[in-house]
């Protein structure tokens, strides 16, 4: 709320101070000028008094024998000089006060004074006595002095001075009097009429007061009624119009925030798009309206929805310009269609951005019972363009989360799956020590590793390894788990289980995929382990002294060749266990780790590293190998599956 | 640090085509390696050579693409031969018992000359 005086309080107090002002410069000038006149008139009249006196003291010096006779001046001084005789009594016009003659040496002859008392000192300097006339308005007295010669010619020596009483003072004052009256009635008056008349001249003005206050206050109907054709009326109707306009624009502003809310809550695509095309619908009040998005990549683009009436085919076109360039596509009427209206957006085609990357474009057609979209409309719905890209692709995102982290349950439970089928704890084996592991790359590897104990003492352990990594590889290792476990129930040869695995695998596998793998047979009493390589690393035997001894039979790799290719070159070895031999099988995982210059760990430093920590207990062995490994490949990710499998006979 | 990309040239010498392969093949470059010798080792009776000299990997896939290409070559009469392989490409090939399945040599010389 604004203090101090309003401003109608302002224009009166400005309007009356210049007039005060104005009345008081006035009243001053002709106060001054009418003082000077009166002066100048007194003056001249006590002039006119002098040359009286010296006509009369020259006539009476002369009539006097060249002297003068004191009592007869105090005679004629005092009744007769000046006395002028009426109709029933004396009328006496300026009388002198007083009248001193003195001397040409400065020496008093005669003084008169019209209250008797002395009054002039006896001798004056007769440098003081001019020759010329001087006339002075004494003002603190009230009087005015004329002293000059008596006779201008020298016939009569000496010099009179006389003292005439004036009323300017006292008219003056009267003057002043009466100016401050007026001034102050004037002034008063005038203040009266000023406020009366700018009470009414600035009613308009008060009255925008009053309604600027309302709007603020909220209401936004209120509108002031003033028609005259002048600057306020203008002002009047301008300030109608502003609000009229800041209404529709609130107005317009609360239905962008309603549905920036409406889709910005929505993450549903298929509801989003349903509801942003609402959105675009219902504030343009579009005939129709279409929402198109990039697919397949961003070479396609497609309609997601549609409103109102059937999109007219040419939109294509501009669609894709407007993708292209990122740049909104106004199409404007014919300069024939253009009347009073200020619109000239008949449809457009705003992109849908996100970042600095154009994800879609709005259709909007032409508006529906108006010629054209106006200029703020235009700049309305291409802001609500930025807020629909944006949303598109909040939708986009969070549909990608939501579809990572259902890839990643899946992935987990696959992990969990897998992790079940390989085993989690070592087979017993009489005089053996068996341990394994195998670490996937990713959630789900293609290694795949196992023991089963079957009859009488025999053993079977197989280290595979599928071509490629992930999920493919994974299912393939389940596959081949099935096999395994399934033809190892009746056969009993490592060959022979994997020559039925084989042809299994040759038939169903893609023909890009292929699994090597070692299985080793075991006959705990007898300790002659039977090897069948299917296109794997060789096996590593690390003797109790430390000696290496590798075990290749020839075989290529299941699911590679054609069956008879793989059935013709397929061996099988056989080697009977020391006391602390140790059998390592191993997935390229492990030889082809690589640290962060690209090195591979390689063949010779896992012989070196096992050769190394054979006195450990398998457990520890593996572990120590493995914890190398890591170091080696320091800060690199895991590359390929790792898998490691010992088994020592202990005795 | 080797490269990470694999670049692969052809070129037809004496009506084989010559594939020059530099880089690795492995899971990030095996799209690339497929949709390159797919149009070439696809074509009926075609004599393709892989010089390999400046292939620095080639996983356990794209071992499975070449032996598949190299079925379909010979069943259509064409031909598929590697030259100029690293130790570590023959060890695979080696393990894989694919030393006599896949044609291989020393040089690009005698490569060609085996067509």
């Amino acid at each position: 709320m604004p203090t101090g005086l309003k401003f109608i309080h302002k224009i009166i107090l400005l309007m009356v101070g210049c007039i005060a002002f104005t009345g008081a410069i006035i009243a001053v000038t002709f106060a001054a000028r009418f003082r000077t006149e009166l002066i100048r008139q007194e003056e001249g009249s006590s002039f006119t008094v002098y040359q009286a006196a010296a006509n009369y003291l020259t006539g009476h010096y002369f009539s006097k024998n060249e002297h003068f006779v004191p009592r007869s001046l105090g005679y004629v001084f005092s009744n007769r000089f000046l006395v002028a005789e009426g109709e029933g009594s004396l009328s006496v016009t300026h009388r002198p006060s007083r009248v001193a003659l003195y001397e040409p040496d400065g020496s008093l002859i005669y003084a008169y004074s019209i209250d008797g008392k002395p009054h002039a000192p006896t001798n004056v300097p007769a440098s003081s006595l001019s020759s010329n006339v001087s006339v002075v308005f004494n003002r603190p007295l009230d009087r005015i002095v004329v002293s000059g010669p008596i006779d201008p010619f020298g016939a009569v020596p000496g010099y009179v001075t006389i003292d005439l009483p004036t009323d300017i003072g006292e008219r003056l004052r009267a003057l002043y009097r009466t100016a401050a009256v007026m001034l102050l009635g004037g002034t008063l008056l005038t203040t009266l009429l000023g406020f009366l008349l700018t009470r009414r001249f600035l009613a308009p003005v008060q009255a925008l007061t009053d309604a600027a206050r309302r709007v603020h206050a909220g209401d936004y109907s209120f509108r002031i009624q003033h028609a005259a054709n002048d600057e306020i009326g203008l002002l009047t109707s301008t300030f109608n119009e502003m609000v009229s306009s800041w209404v529709r624009r609130l107005s317009l502003m609360h239905r962008i925030q309603e549905w920036t809310l409406k889709v910005g809550n929505e993450f549903d695509r298929h509801r989003l798009y349903a509801r942003l095309l609402d959105m675009f619908h219902n504030v343009a009040s579009s005939k129709m309206c279409a929402l198109f998005l990039r697919t397949d990549g961003g070479r396609d683009i497609d309609p997601v929805a549609v409103r109102g009436e059937e999109i007219p085919p040419d939109v294509t076109g501009p669609i894709r310009f407007a993708l292209e360039k990122n740049e909104p596509v106004l199409m404007e009427r014919a300069a024939s269609e253009t009347g009073a209206s200020l619109g000239r957006v008949k449809s457009m085609v705003l992109p849908l951005v996100s970042g600095e990357r154009p994800i879609g474009a709005v259709y909007i057609g032409p508006p529906d019972g108006a010629p054209a979209y106006d200029d703020e409309m235009v700049a309305t719905l291409q802001t609500l363009a930025q807020h629909a890209g944006i949303a598109v692709e909040n939708a986009r995102l969070l549909n990608e989360v939501a579809e990572k982290r259902r890839i990643e349950q899946e992935m987990g439970w696959a992990r969990d799956i897998q992790r079940t089928l390989l085993p989690n704890q070592a087979v017993n084996i009489p005089g053996y020590s068996l341990h394994g592991f195998s670490l996937p790359a990713t959630e789900v590897g293609g290694d795949y590793f196992d023991y089963l104990a079957r009859d009488a003492g025999r053993f079977h352990i197989i280290v595979s390894d599928v071509s490629g990594k992930g999920v493919a590889a994974g299912l393939i290792m389940s596959v081949l788990r099935s096999l395994v476990h399934t033809y190892s129930e009746f056969t009993e040869a490592p060959q022979d289980i994997l020559r039925h695995v084989n042809r299994v695998l040759t038939r169903d596998l893609d023909e890009y995929m292929f699994i090597t793998a070692n299985m080793l047979t075991l006959q705990a009493d007898t300790h002659v382990l039977r090897i069948a390589r299917a296109g794997h690393e060789p096996v590593l035997i690390i003797g109790a002294d430390g000696s290496i001894q590798w075990i290749k039979p020839n075989g290529t790799a299941l699911g590679l060749l054609d069956v008879g290719s793989f059935e013709a070159n397929f061996e099988i070895a056989e080697y009977r266990m020391q006391p602390g031999d140790t059998v390592l099988l191993y997935t390229d995982g492990i030889t082809e780790a690589q640290d962060v210059e690209g090195e591979e760990y390689g063949l010779d430093q896992l012989v070196k590293d096992a050769a190394t920590l054979r006195h450990l207990p398998v457990t520890a062995m593996l572990e120590g190998l493995l914890e190398r490994v890591r170091r080696f490949a320091s800060d690199r990710i895991q590359l390929d599956d790792i898998t490691l499998v010992a088994l020592r006979r202990d005795r | 640090m080797g490269k990470d990309e694999l670049d692969v040239q052809v070129k037809s010498e004496a009506g084989v085509d010559l594939v020059e392969l530099d880089g690795p093949v492995d899971s990030a470059t095996i799209e690339v390696f497929k949709s390159r010798l797919d149009p070439v080792c696809n074509r009926q009776g075609a004599k393709v050579l892989l010089d390999c000299q400046q292939l620095t990997y080639l996983n356990s896939r794209a071992i499975g693409l070449l032996v598949n290409y190299h079925r379909h070559l010979l069943q259509s009469r064409g031909r598929l031969a590697l030259c100029r392989l690293n130790t570590k490409l023959v060890r695979s090939l080696d393990l894989l018992q694919l030393g006599k399945t896949l044609f291989t040599y020393e040089t690009r010389e005698l490569g060609l000359e085996s067509f």
